[in-house]
């Protein structure tokens, strides 16, 4: 075969093909997509474009990308470098000269660009790898580009048409235009589908010719219709004309039509063009307009009012009868221009009258509202309520004509006027009250704070002396050489002390409850071995008294639960001491159940609510005392009697209400009183009621360790003694301080391993001499741990700030502050449990203690407490760190307390002597 | 990359094996190649293609390649340690489709070193436009490699491996980041004047220069082979003498014949345009081993580098193996270089080496050469 005449060949059938692939579609990507793909394959490019040519913005030549193959050929990382060079405005020109030869080929890297030019349209792009297509098929191709050319062209002046086509339709649409064409020569009407719908007929059913027109238009209007349209074509007269059309249906519509005529070139009519709309409605609408508006008239006259009506094209208005009345004028007496409304307002309300007017004409408001004054003909001065609205506007909004009243309504101000004068008397007062209760509200807040700093620094002032005289009463109640007499004094101070701790117990719990500074403190622990211990408390003393004591718990009664066990005992004792202290005959009942508690949140773990009801037969309350019996330092007449310090109760619906519950009471005079609460617990499952583990005493240092050298730094003699008497037996050497700067002069010479500092100390307090000693070197070496009885739990942050090791609060538990002690000397102890004898247990355990007067004072009170409390956890504690002292008397306790015999271990403790 | 394979063909060696590699944490996507003797259905493959969680392509194929083995039966599992973004063409014979729509979301140009496995049913009747779809959309800036899957039955059934299961009718595209080179060659020579198309229905030749399709190519075959040409031993001949699609500046675009219907047109593998010119090829096997390592060298050439080639995936015509028989050894060896090799001998092979018109081959020899990272 001969390759060349096989390539002619080929090159000849490639450029007929494409040629084929030109179709006929008038969308431009339609037409041109086939085109590059055909192309590209026949020809193995890798990309091609079509690209128009049009003018920028500047007015130099750009190509516009009209259809691109790939479609991503921009991202191409060749496609900027051939772009740059085909559409230089240079070569652009160039091929509008004609000077550039065409096609033209562009080496780029590993190929070439073809340009083809598009005559009259742009340029067709061809990327190629390696061989360049031949210079003979190259022009051969010219053709195949022209052809092109003119197919695109062609779509161009498609979619100019067609957006033409679509404008005017847009425009006669948006309009609700029919369009008719009459062609004079061949008869033939044509109506666009809105000229059928405008004489209610479907398009199909217009035989379009003239007489069917004719047919449709009212018999009445039909003559003049028909000479209208012939003085049109004869130029005599233009359209528009107005008639009416008779509906299929019956209905009568009326149509406005508009005509222009295309003449041949001697001037003879070809055809007649119009369109033709409804005007039915707005015929109507003006009928009604005109009628409504004298209806209108003649209601607001009928009213009071003046109407205005200005025509703004003219200037002129014109001015009721009434309105001119209303200014004290006749009918005659002013002009018709706006001048004369506007001279007659009082020039302080012309630019308000001005502003709302414009407002109104420039669209902003939907009517014009203004109050002003106006000047009447005997020179006085009326408020005038002037109203208006736009009722015709020109196309681009320009108001054409308002309308409004005059309303009189200076009776109205007048009246308002003197309503705001009153009113702003009102305020002045409101004000000045305000600023007075202001006043007296900062005072309370201030005198609500200072009375909280005092109630905590009276508690640390008065309890702190009282532990003294109750502890030394106690020393003293215990010599047998005092007589009965001087016996019954000291019981006499023991009894008025407890009070009088209790009272302050009391004042500070309300004064934290007020600060808001009592959290809730939850912990696990069994309810039913509580209330057992309750129980037992109070049976007691209701024997004592000949009541009978009854504490029913249901069996909805969890054992185990997480409450704040502190609070629960504290409201617990109030109510039912309360019943057995009022009650003289009769009885107590404590009931006590658990429901579901409904209303917890589901993230809330509480799902029971404990209810309890003490019940009693006592003297009841009076309907009078009811509403006072929760409020803080009021009492019933009984109460007062008896001694209370008003704030049980107080403290007790408080403490409830945090437990999520409710404190109420129902009593009648002589008939009981029956207390019921509410507190909201989680319930735990049995399986978690672990014993708490075995607490065990501390008996001496252990061997290895030497003796531990205590600093104990404390202004009060008592409290010193305390704390010495606690670490002496275990084998530590104390020395004492009165205040912070002998305790700084000892600890330089004497190095103890630990400091225990009271943060409260005249001369130096606690906390300078912590700060001073924390400065040098063998400070900062010593365990200092700050001792304080301080009431609010937050100065913990204060005492810790100052570099101490730990803080210790009064009253503390021995065995925790021996184990925080040893912990932070880095020693260790031997326990009770290590020497198996020291916790065996004797038959001595059934004898009767020894006298309790060898137990520290501190043991002893803080035993009375949890005696007085019914918290045997506290007391078990309490016998434990007993043991360490006295063995016997530990023993002794433990087995009156295993026993629950709390007659005998309150009589013990108090009077020393064990009750039979 | 881990590969493995699985000699039994049996349904539990290929889930076994599928779920080895689909359970290696350095695995992120799985290429399948099995062979059409495995008796693939949608009953005994869906269960344990849907029980795949990492993306999944992968084709049954006549066979498959495994180093210099050619087996028959057998998969070939291939572990990815790059991901692969799948997606897929569905319903591909339907006239209707706009092919362009359905791959317009296929690929992502932003991605780094762009590589398409493309997957189709060998027997869809659209596979040149979705080839033109892919090129119109995403041009040559990205390799394309992949072939037709199928049955040497030529019987269409489903045939592409999905996570959804086993699938006809459709195409996968599953782009992936990773450096590649592609060669393509067929070694294929013209034996015959150019032929105008002058009738064609996608794949289906009607006319040739206005005569019965048949008629004209069977008197070329018969007189360039010296064999009677019918319909009983159509294929055993017409694969010695497949259609070759001129294009100006390039090597032609092969067209195997494979079935001729009563009425004398000619049912190609792949789309043969009407009004393009053919021409009669035959091969001889050296000119088609030659092609073979030619299309490794210009896949090797495309990368400026390729001591870092792990994997080597070798896409080639079932014809060229019925064609060249015990000789196939040599197509093999021709491209291996020791490195790890797997392929699939298919129905129509798609690929671009970057420079022309992306096309669907057919009886062509397509090398990717692939550095993953």
């Amino acid at each position: 075969m001969n390759s060349t005449h096989v390539d002619v060949a080929l090159e000849t059938e490639i450029l007929f093909e494409i040629l084929l692939s030109i179709g006929e579609s008038t969308d431009l990507e339609t037409l041109l997509t086939p085109v590059l793909v055909r192309t590209l394959r026949l020809l193995n490019g890798n990309g091609a474009a079509v690209l128009q040519r049009q003018l920028g913005e500047d007015g130099q030549p750009l190509l516009q990308s009209v259809c691109m193959l790939p479609r991503v050929l921009e991202r191409n990382r060749r496609y900027k470098e051939f772009s740059e060079r085909w559409s230089s405005s240079a070569i652009l020109a160039a091929f509008d000269d004609q000077t550039t030869p065409s096609p033209l080929s562009v080496p780029v890297d590993g190929g070439v660009v073809h340009v083809f030019q598009l005559p009259r349209f742009g340029v067709l792009v061809l990327s190629k790898f390696g061989t360049p297509l031949s210079f003979s098929f190259l022009h051969a191709f010219e053709p195949v580009a022209s052809k092109l050319a003119g197919a695109a062209n062609g779509c161009l002046y498609e979619l100019q048409l067609r957006r033409q086509g679509q404008r005017l339709e847009l425009a006669t649409r948006s309009a609700a235009m029919g369009v008719w064409e009459w062609d004079i020569a061949s008869g033939r009407l044509d109506w666009d589908d809105r000229m059928c719908e405008l004489y209610g007929i479907a398009p199909e059913t217009f035989s379009r010719t003239f007489g069917d027109f004719a047919n449709r238009v009212h018999p009445d209007d039909r003559p003049y219709t028909i000479a209208q349209i012939e003085a049109t074509i004869v130029g005599a007269a233009p359209l528009p004309t107005e008639h009416r059309a008779c509906l299929p249906d019956g209905d009568v519509r009326i149509l406005r039509t508009h005509a222009s005529v295309a003449r041949g070139e001697t001037g003879e009519p070809l055809r007649v063009v119009g369109v033709a709309y409804d005007i039915t409605e707005t015929t109507y609408a003006d009928q009604a307009l005109r009628e409504s508006e004298e209806r209108w008239q003649f209601a607001l006259e009928g009213s009071g009012d003046g109407v205005w009506d200005w025509n703004l094209e003219t200037g002129q208005v014109h001015y009721s009868r009434q309105w001119k009345a209303m200014l004290g004028y006749n009918e005659f007496s002013i002009g018709d221009s706006v001048e004369d409304w506007r001279s007659r307002i009082h020039p302080d309300d012309l630019p308000d009258f001005q502003e709302a007017l414009e407002k109104h004409f420039r669209a902003e408001s939907s009517v014009y509202q203004n109050e002003h004054r106006m000047r009447c003909k005997d020179g006085s001065w009326k408020w005038i309520l002037d109203r208006g609205k736009v009722i015709s506007r020109a196309p681009e909004g320009t108001p054409l004509r308002v309308i409004g009243t005059h309303t009189d309504i200076t009776e109205r101000v007048k009246n308002a006027e003197e309503l705001e004068q009153h009113r702003n008397r009102l305020e002045e007062l409101v004000v000045a009250r305000t600023v007075e209760l202001a006043e007296a509200k900062t005072i309370a807040e201030t005198a609500n704070r200072a009375k909280s700093l005092f109630l905590a620094n009276m508690s640390h002032e008065i309890r702190t002396p009282m532990n003294a005289i109750l502890g030394f009463a106690q020393v003293l109640a215990s010599d047998t050489s005092i007589s009965v007499r001087q016996a019954e004094h000291i019981r006499t101070i023991t009894r008025s002390g407890e009070h009088l701790l209790r009272l302050i117990n009391d004042i500070l719990d309300m004064s934290k409850i007020e600060a808001g500074r009592v959290t809730l403190q939850p912990s696990l622990f069994n309810l039913h071995e509580f209330l057992e211990d309750i129980d037992l408390l109070f049976r007691g003393r209701a024997r004592a008294k000949g009541l009978q004591m009854v504490l029913e718990r249901d069996l909805s009664v969890p054992r185990q639960v997480t409450m704040d066990q502190s609070k629960l005992r504290q409201v617990m004792l109030n109510l039912i001491g309360n019943a057995v202290k009022f009650t003289e005959t009769g009885g107590v009942a404590v009931r006590l159940r658990a429901e579901p508690a409904s209303i917890t949140s589901p993230d809330d773990p509480r799902t029971l609510r404990l209810v309890v009801e003490v019940d009693d037969s006592g003297p009841g309350i009076s309907e009078r005392d009811l509403p006072r019996m929760f409020v803080a330092f009021q009492q019933a007449d009984g109460g007062a009697k008896a001694g209370g310090t008003g704030l049980g109760l107080a403290i007790s619906r408080n403490f409830v209400e945090m437990m999520g519950g409710r404190l109420t009471v129902t009593s009648q005079l002589g008939k009981g009183s029956c207390f019921r609460f509410d507190a909201l617990l989680e319930p735990a499952p049995d399986a978690l009621a672990e014993a708490s583990p075995p607490q065990r005493s501390i008996v001496c240092l252990a061997p290895e360790f030497p003796p531990q050298r205590v600093l104990v730094v404390d202004d009060l003699p008592d409290n010193r003694g305390l704390i010495c008497e606690l670490l002496k037996p275990i084998g530590f050497e104390v020395r004492e301080a009165d205040n912070g700067a002998e305790a700084i002069d000892i600890f330089h010479r004497w190095s103890p391993h630990a400091v225990l500092m009271d943060m409260r100390m005249p001369v130096m307090d606690g906390y300078e001499a912590t700060r001073r000693l924390r400065a040098t070197e063998a400070g900062r070496a010593t365990t200092i741990i700050a001792v304080t009885a301080s009431a609010f739990e937050d100065d913990e942050d204060r005492v810790m700030a100052t570099g101490v090791n730990a803080y210790v609060r009064k009253p503390f538990r021995s065995e925790e502050f021996l184990e925080s002690l040893g912990r932070h000397l880095g020693v260790r102890y031997v326990y009770s449990d290590d020497n198996p004898q020291a916790g065996s247990e004797t038959e001595a355990g059934d004898q009767a203690p020894g006298k309790l007067s060898v137990l520290p004072q501190s043991i002893l009170q803080a035993m009375r407490q949890a005696v007085a409390e019914g918290d045997m956890g506290r007391m078990t504690d309490l016998i434990r760190q007993a043991e360490t002292v006295d063995s016997d008397a530990a023993r002794a306790l433990r087995k009156l307390a295993d026993r629950y015999e709390y007659d005998k271990l309150e009589g013990w403790l108090i009077d020393g002597t064990l009750a039979e | 990359m881990r590969i493995e394979l699985d000699r039994s063909g049996t349904p539990d060696g290929f889930a076994c094996v599928l779920h080895s590699v689909a359970a290696d944490p350095n695995v992120s996507a799985i290429l399948v190649l099995a062979c059409d003797d495995n008796g693939h259905t949608p009953a005994n493959t869906d269960p344990v293609l849907r029980s795949i969680a990492k993306p999944l392509i992968g084709g049954v194929f006549p066979q498959i390649i495994f180093g210099l083995e050619r087996l028959s039966r057998g998969t070939i599992v291939l572990g990815l340690t790059e991901s692969l973004d799948v997606h897929l063409v569905r319903n591909l014979s339907d006239p209707a489709a706009d092919l362009n729509l359905a791959i317009e979301s296929a690929i992502d140009l932003q991605k780094p070193d762009p590589v398409a496995f493309v997957i189709v049913d060998g027997f869809a009747r659209r596979i040149s436009g979705l080839v033109d779809a892919l090129f119109q959309t995403y041009g040559l800036e990205i390799n394309y490699l992949g072939g037709g899957a199928g049955s040497l039955s030529f019987v269409q059934k489903p045939c592409v491996l999905t996570n959804e299961g086993i699938l006809q009718d459709v195409a996968i595209i599953a782009q992936a980041s990773v450096r590649s080179g592609i060669g393509v060659a067929h070694g294929w020579n013209v034996v015959s004047d150019p032929i105008k198309v002058t009738d064609a229905d996608r794949n289906i030749i009607i006319s040739l220069n206005h005569q019965p399709a048949f008629d004209v190519y069977r008197e070329i075959v018969q007189r360039r082979s010296g064999r009677e040409l019918g319909n009983d031993n159509f294929f055993d001949v017409a694969k010695f003498h497949p259609f070759g699609i001129r294009k100006m500046g390039s090597e032609m675009v092969v067209r195997d014949p494979i079935t001729v219907a009563p009425n004398g047109s000619l049912a190609c593998v792949g789309e043969v345009p009407k009004g393009s010119f053919v021409c009669v090829l035959e091969g001889k096997p050296e000119t088609l081993i030659a092609a073979a390592r030619d299309a490794n060298t210009i896949a090797s050439q495309a990368l400026d580098d390729t001591s870092g080639v792990r994997l080597r995936i070798f896409v080639d015509c079932i014809s060229r193996a019925l064609f060249l028989q015990d000789g196939f050894t040599a197509e093999l060896e021709a491209v291996d270089d020791g490195c790890p090799m797997i392929g699939a001998l298919t129905l129509g092979e798609i690929a671009n080496s970057g420079r022309d018109y992306l096309e669907f081959y057919n009886k062509t020899a397509v090398v990717g050469l692939f550095l993953p990272r």
